[in-house]
């Protein structure tokens, strides 16, 4: 940019602001109304999409938690040795870091007379640091140490009113090769070591983790296992990773990852993201009508200094490009204010929620509201209030540069 | 240096038309001063603001130095006006959310000047006006004939060759008034300052060398002045 534009910008901002930031329009007329409408929206703005961004980072964060990045497993088949398969993905891609076997069946579990159905997952306990990421998510106890101790989630802990160190029953149908129409029964004795929050309501209630041997005793699969969770660097290339690794990998193999799990839930909250958006922007959009009729107000009270500004050689655009001015600093005004205040909404909430629990019940509390503020809602946010601002503010700067210098004289 | 030439101006006020001039003619010479005299509503300040570019008249010709400003766009006209004219008005209009010195240097902040080299181009001009310790007031703390100063101040800073006063001393009492008139006489003499004046008061008139009278449309000489 040539100097000169710089200092004729300077120039707009500084005569917009001594214009616009007086005791005729800071303490009298709506402008001070307008400007905290704007602020209004602009929290409403902060705080729905903070909420919905914590939804999404949330959602994600217990998906890789509890399933690693990326899946492998083998079509319709359980895959027999670990080492060479193991290698196999390693080799795959560079950014691969650890890889953990797992396997899984469905089942029931019985406690206190109740039933339900269950995913039983099993792993090997001391190879899960660095793949998965069950730490944070424990409610009470541990992962399993000793055999026949398993890890329930905190839906299934309340719907059969299981405690730590109870013991319940987990039964497996295993189909016999010899008679087609029966199902033998395969149970054993367990000890809840551990609650978890998985994060999502269908595991919480559904899924249950093991150590692999015993879910291979249960099931009777010998060593044999389901397929591999597989930690990469960033996680945030999964789903590109993963597609290399697809096609590198035999095509018995299929890789998915912790985008595609839940593809559908991550999509419909962005699309809910968006749209929530525009709605609360509907608020700004009526804000800038406010303060475009503000403006307009004050324009028109100034229309003998625009007719002066006029006759030292003011241009229109120089006219308008001040008056426009005001609307971006209005607009910067009203989305830092709106941001403050959106900061404290969003904040007072979650300080509510967890000193009064809003929501009963803290320990079965599943979808607990972690509001997220980002720089790039926050940018976007800024960059619509501004847009808006600025085309409030573009009519009546445009009216009041194209006066005409006698018509301006006249005015007292 | 500033002809106009078969210069109308009709303005329409709902179904009727007033013709407030009807053809004028009128050259003004480089560094000349030239008075305007006329009965209130005579058409004075609307013959001063078609010579300033300030208004388009209906039909007639505007030439500076042979250039017809009538041919140049609005955007132009603006640039010339800020390169070229100042003004001086009846009252001050200086912007009152300014300080005087911030006033002044509103014709050069405009077109992109340094700050720094219009500030010092501004307090030269209040040291001239002798009112160097009224910059950094603000209008509602400056008097009558301190603020027609600075509004001169600001007329002058670009350092125009032609110079429009539509009733500058209009407001002043009459020391202020003689102050201001001989500060006119004054540019007109160090600067080389072309002068167009419209004043009612016939002493300021008196020493112009040449007065026209705005009459029923019409302009003509008057000197020596008979009121
Ligand atoms: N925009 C306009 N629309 C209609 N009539 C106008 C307009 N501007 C000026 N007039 C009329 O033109 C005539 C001349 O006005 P002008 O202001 O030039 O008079 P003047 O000689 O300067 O008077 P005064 O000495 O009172 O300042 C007046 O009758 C006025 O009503
Ligand atoms: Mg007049």
């Amino acid at each position: 940019m040539k100097p000169n534009h710089l200092s004729k910008i300077k120039f707009y901002f500084w005569l917009s602001i001594k214009l616009l930031f007086n005791k005729k329009t800071l303490f009298g007329g709506s402008g001070p109304l307008a400007l905290l409408g704007l602020i209004l929206g602009v929290a409403a703005l902060v705080a729905s999409q903070s909420v919905m961004r914590g939804f999404q980072n949330t959602m994600a964060k217990a998906v890789i938690d509890m399933s690693a990045d990326i899946q492998v497993v083998k079509r319709g088949r359980l895959i027999e040795s670990w080492t060479e398969f193991q290698k196999e993905i390693k080799a795959t891609d560079p950014s691969i870091q650890k890889v953990l076997r797992y396997a899984h069946t469905e089942a029931v579990v019985a406690s206190k007379g109740k039933v339900s159905g269950v995913l039983v997952q099993g792993l090997d306990m001391k190879e899960v640091p660095g793949v998965l990421n069950f730490g944070p998510r424990f409610k009470a106890g541990v992962l399993p140490l000793e055999k026949n101790e398993i890890v329930i989630g905190l839906g299934l802990a309340k719907k059969l009113d299981i405690h730590m160190q109870d013991k319940i029953y987990i039964a497996v149908p295993l189909s016999t090769p010899f008679e087609s129409n029966s199902l033998q029964r395969s149970a054993e004795e367990f000890v809840v070591s551990g609650i978890l929050d998985m994060g999502k309501n269908d595991w919480n209630e559904r899924l249950v983790i093991s150590h692999l041997k015993d879910l291979q005793r249960l099931t009777q699969i010998g060593d044999r296992y389901n397929g591999a969770f597989v930690k990469i660097a960033d996680s945030q290339k999964a789903v590109e990773v993963a597609a290399h690794m697809s096609q590198t990998l035999e095509p018995k193999y299929y890789v998915s990852n912790w985008y595609n799990l839940n593809r559908n839930i991550l999509e419909a909250a962005s699309l809910e993201k968006i749209v929530i958006f525009f709605v609360v922007f509907l608020i700004v959009i009526m804000a800038a009508f406010n303060i475009s009729s503000t403006l307009y107000v004050i324009i028109r009270s100034r229309f003998k200094d625009i007719a002066i500004l006029k006759t030292l050689g003011f241009k229109e655009r120089n006219i308008r490009n001040i008056f426009v001015m005001q609307g971006i600093a209005v607009g910067t005004l009203g989305t830092f204010g709106g941001f403050i205040v959106g900061l404290f909404l969003s904040y007072g909430f979650m300080w509510l929620q967890s000193s009064f629990g809003v929501v009963p019940g803290a320990i079965y509390k599943i979808d607990r509201i972690d509001i997220q503020i980002s720089a790039i809602d926050f940018l976007f946010i800024y960059i619509s209030t501004l847009g808006a601002c600025i085309l409030a503010a573009y009519f009546p700067a445009k009216r009041g540069s194209e006066l005409l210098i006698i018509d301006g004289m006249k005015q007292d | 240096m500033l002809q106009i030439k078969n210069v109308t101006r009709f303005f329409k006020s709902g179904l009727s038309e007033v013709q407030v001039l009807k053809g004028i003619n009128l050259e003004v010479q480089p560094s000349q001063a030239i008075c305007l005299l006329g009965a209130s509503g005579s058409g004075k300040s609307t013959l001063l603001q078609i010579m300033g570019t300030l208004d388009r008249p209906t039909s007639g010709e505007v030439n500076f130095d042979s250039v017809s400003l009538l041919d140049m766009s609005d955007d132009e006209l603006s640039h010339f006006r800020n390169e070229k004219m100042g003004f001086v008005f009846q009252f001050h209009h200086l912007v009152m959310e300014l300080t005087a010195l911030e006033n002044v240097i509103l014709p050069c902040l405009v077109v992109g000047e340094n700050r720094a080299e219009a500030e010092a181009k501004a307090v030269h001009w209040f040291e001239y006006l002798g009112i160097s310790d009224r910059m950094t007031h603000y209008p509602n703390q400056l008097s009558g004939g301190e603020l027609q100063r600075v509004s001169i101040a600001r007329s002058l800073i670009k350092n125009p060759s032609i110079l429009f006063a539509d009733e500058p001393t209009g407001n002043l009492d009459s020391e202020n008034s003689k102050k201001v008139q001989q500060l006119f006489f004054q540019l007109q003499k160090q600067l080389g300052l072309t002068l167009v004046v419209v004043t009612h008061d016939p002493e300021f008139a008196k020493q112009f060398t040449q007065v026209y009278r705005v009459q029923d449309g019409m302009i003509s000489l008057e000197s020596p002045i008979v009121i």
